[in-house]
């Protein structure tokens, strides 16, 4: 077991001011085999309307509404976690990993790059197959698209990887969440192995497997399943909003 | 019925004035047509009505036990009676919806299932609509002008009342809504092509209609943003597709949809009419297993059965259809509204190929079915001359606390006499249908 200390911050700011701003946040580190919360809170401003649910895929969700006109919103997510080696046991995984959605259909060079490879290998090929660069795509941008194109960020990545190992047969879904030493929210790549009925870590961006220093906000089909921070407010106005995030091993608490 | 006939000018007259209308979108532009009415009605003797109506409550309780079962057990799966490629793989399957438990486990609370009646005289099921059939509102408004112009018509003849189509509504809303809070009627707005049924449902049930940015939800709750307050909702019966319902849950650039919607809803907090994710149980490729699922659910045989149809999934399916594309019909099972609907007997050798290839290609995405003969009714033509025309009957069912049929429907007829497509998107005009007491 290993312990981290985590703290995620989004800041939105609005010019000019907005109202009537209903918001849905994934933002809590999941329990999930590998994965125990210790300790965490979540801070809102300004103070909203706060409720909590959990979706259909799992996932910890925060909700609710701001009424009044404001210029800014920000959320602060920060706590513990404890971590074994990654791997999630699941005895029945859901089908719905198996099909492609609308980002995540496939063509046949998607299905070329995974032909014969077993995840490890199709992590590799999609590592080699794009080139890690900003603001090329969108977060609308599919997995044909990106591989077309070459290039992208970790949401791409991970896409033409989930892409091409549904082609290949095996069960594969999209991940939210935090690396210790990243500054910004991170997204990879679980595939379910039948035989060890666990989901395994795949991070196509840096080219390793997930092990250790990896905390998971959130999961889905894709990315449109699970982002960290939607929105939707009434007002014309220009959003600006930055991520930050910082997850620290805090060995000098590790008692295990 | 000739003084009904005779009346026929004044009915359309009463018709324009109503606003009976139908939009549709065509190469981007939003035409308003007149659903043309022919005054000609469908008569449906009585004992040939209880058949229909015990095989559509069959069918109805099946398709909602289906429903509630995809999204939680999935026995039907496990158990290999349908496919799971026809259940996860389906483009209205919404795993978004797992595990969620509807009000009163109702998701098909107004079902629209669409029959014909072939040449020797059996009833055959052609869809089944659960997720926003419309088309009540054409038989409430015809059924009262007609009455207004042919009083004597209506005294003459033995004909179940249907007046009663806003109260099966109300009592089902009501039911659904459980005393939490009003009910509303959810549209898009005028530019819908159903928004005169929307704002006329709203004034036969009593609840209130309701434009997007009317409707919001706080506290886990929906809220009515009247004048002065907000009203709490119990139940709404939304006019706006999944897909559109809650931008922060589906597409994201929806300027319809309730944000968190699908969090109150979640939560049990509102009735949501239809449920979402309903399109897993009523695509083309689902159709075919819907007898499955009576004798599954319900252990009966089917009472109504499907017009014969094929699908190329299965090996012996698929080398019939491809011997056979000259004689049946292919319909593509993402499409609707009689969109993607091909005749073989209309298709020249080179399309016949292109439609094999497609079917050789995906075999998912196709069913084909036999063509089915069905029984022509008049219509007085422009000349003022009947004229046979195809037609089909959408029956409107209704759950809540129970399953009923309304005494009516919609009979809608082809443009054409030689066409078979029966679809107000696609031409034509209706009917009124008497049910005979």
């Amino acid at each position: 077991m290993e312990t981290f200390d985590y703290e995620f911050i989004t800041e939105c700011a609005f010019d000019p001011e907005v109202r009537c701003h209903s918001y849905k946040l994934r933002v809590q580190p999941m329990a999930c085999g590998c994965q125990r919360p210790v300790s965490g809170q979540v801070l809102l401003t300004p103070v909203a309307d706060v409720n909590q649910s959990v979706d259909s895929f799992g996932n910890s969700v925060i909700y609710g509404l701001i009424e009044d006109e404001h210029k800014a919103f920000s959320v602060l997510s920060k706590g513990r976690v404890e971590c074994g080696p990654y791997g999630i046991a699941d005895p029945s995984p859901a089908e719905y990993y198996r099909y492609p959605t609308p980002l995540t259909q496939c063509n046949d060079e998607l299905r070329a790059l995974a032909a014969g490879l077993d995840p490890a290998g199709t992590m590799h090929a999609t590592h080699r197959a794009l080139r890690y660069q900003r603001f090329v795509t969108t977060n609308a941008t599919t997995a044909i698209e990106a591989l077309n194109g070459g290039v992208g960020v970790c949401q791409d990545f991970a896409h033409v990887m989930i892409a091409a190992c549904r082609a290949a047969g095996y069960l594969a879904r999209y991940v939210n969440g935090m690396v210790v030493g990243e500054g910004e929210t991170h997204a990879w790549v679980e595939v379910y192995d039948a035989a060890q009925g666990l989901w395994l870590g795949y991070d196509p961006t840096f080219d390793r497997p997930v092990t250790s220093g990896y905390i998971k906000l959130a999961h889905g089909r894709d990315t449109n399943d699970c982002p960290v921070n939607r929105g939707r407010f009434f007002n014309w106005t220009t959003e600006t909003m930055t991520i930050k995030c910082k997850v620290t091993n805090d060995t000098d608490c590790d008692i295990s | 019925m000739k003084e009904l006939l005779s009346a026929r000018e004044s009915v359309n007259q009463w018709m324009q004035r109503y606003g009976v209308r139908f939009g549709v979108y065509k190469n981007g532009v939003f035409n308003e047509q007149l659903f043309p009415f022919d005054a000609i009605p469908r008569r449906i003797p009585a004992q040939e009505w209880q058949m229909l109506e015990s095989g559509l409550i069959q069918r109805v309780k099946a398709l909602n036990a289906f429903l509630y079962d995809i999204y939680h057990e999935k026995n039907i799966v496990k158990d290999g009676v349908v496919p799971k490629e026809f259940t996860y793989e389906s483009k209205g399957y919404m795993p978004e919806c797992e595990g969620i438990t509807p009000a009163e486990d109702v998701y098909a609370h107004i079902a629209g299932i669409d029959l014909v009646q072939a040449k020797d005289g059996n009833w055959l099921i052609l869809e089944d609509n659960l997720r926003i059939p419309s088309g009540a509102s054409y038989p409430m408004i015809a059924r009262m002008v007609t009455r207004k112009a042919s009083p004597q018509t209506f005294r003459d003849n033995l004909i179940e009342d249907n007046r009663n189509y806003g109260d099966m509504l109300r009592e089902m809303m009501d039911f659904i809504n459980g005393g939490r809070g009003i009910n509303v009627i959810f549209t898009p707005g005028r530019y819908n092509s159903a928004f005169f049924e929307h704002s006329y449902l709203a004034e036969k049930t009593g609840a209130t209609l309701a434009f997007p940015g009317d409707l919001v939800v706080e506290g886990g709750k929906l809220y009515y943003k009247g004048l002065n307050a907000k009203s709490r909702v119990g139940a709404i019966y939304r006019r706006v597709s999944d897909e559109y319902l809650d931008p922060l849950a589906f597409e994201p650039s929806s300027l319809l949809g309730i944000p968190n919607l699908m969090e109150a809803y979640r939560a049990g907090e509102v009735g949501v009419i239809n449920a979402l994710g309903n399109g897993v149980a009523d695509d083309k490729g689902i159709y075919y297993f819907v007898p499955k699922m009576v004798e599954y659910y319900l252990n009966e045989k089917p009472i109504l059965h499907n017009a014969p149809t094929y699908l190329p999934f299965f090996k012996d399916d698929f080398d019939y259809i491809l011997a056979n594309i000259e004689k049946l019909v292919i319909k593509d099972v993402a499409e609707a509204g009689g969109y993607g609907v091909m005749f073989g007997k209309d298709m020249s050798p080179e399309k016949i190929e292109q439609v094999r290839k497609l079917i050789v290609e995906d075999p998912r995405r196709w069913i084909a079915q036999e063509v089915v003969d069905f029984i022509d009714l008049d219509i007085i033509d422009e000349s003022g001359k009947p004229s046979p025309r195809k037609c089909d009957l959408r029956a409107f069912v209704i759950t809540g606390r129970e399953t009923k049929v309304w005494k009516s429907g919609l009979t809608r007829f082809s443009r054409n006499p030689d066409s078979f497509v029966v679809n107000s998107s696609q031409g034509g005009g209706f009917k009124d249908t008497w049910v005979m007491a």
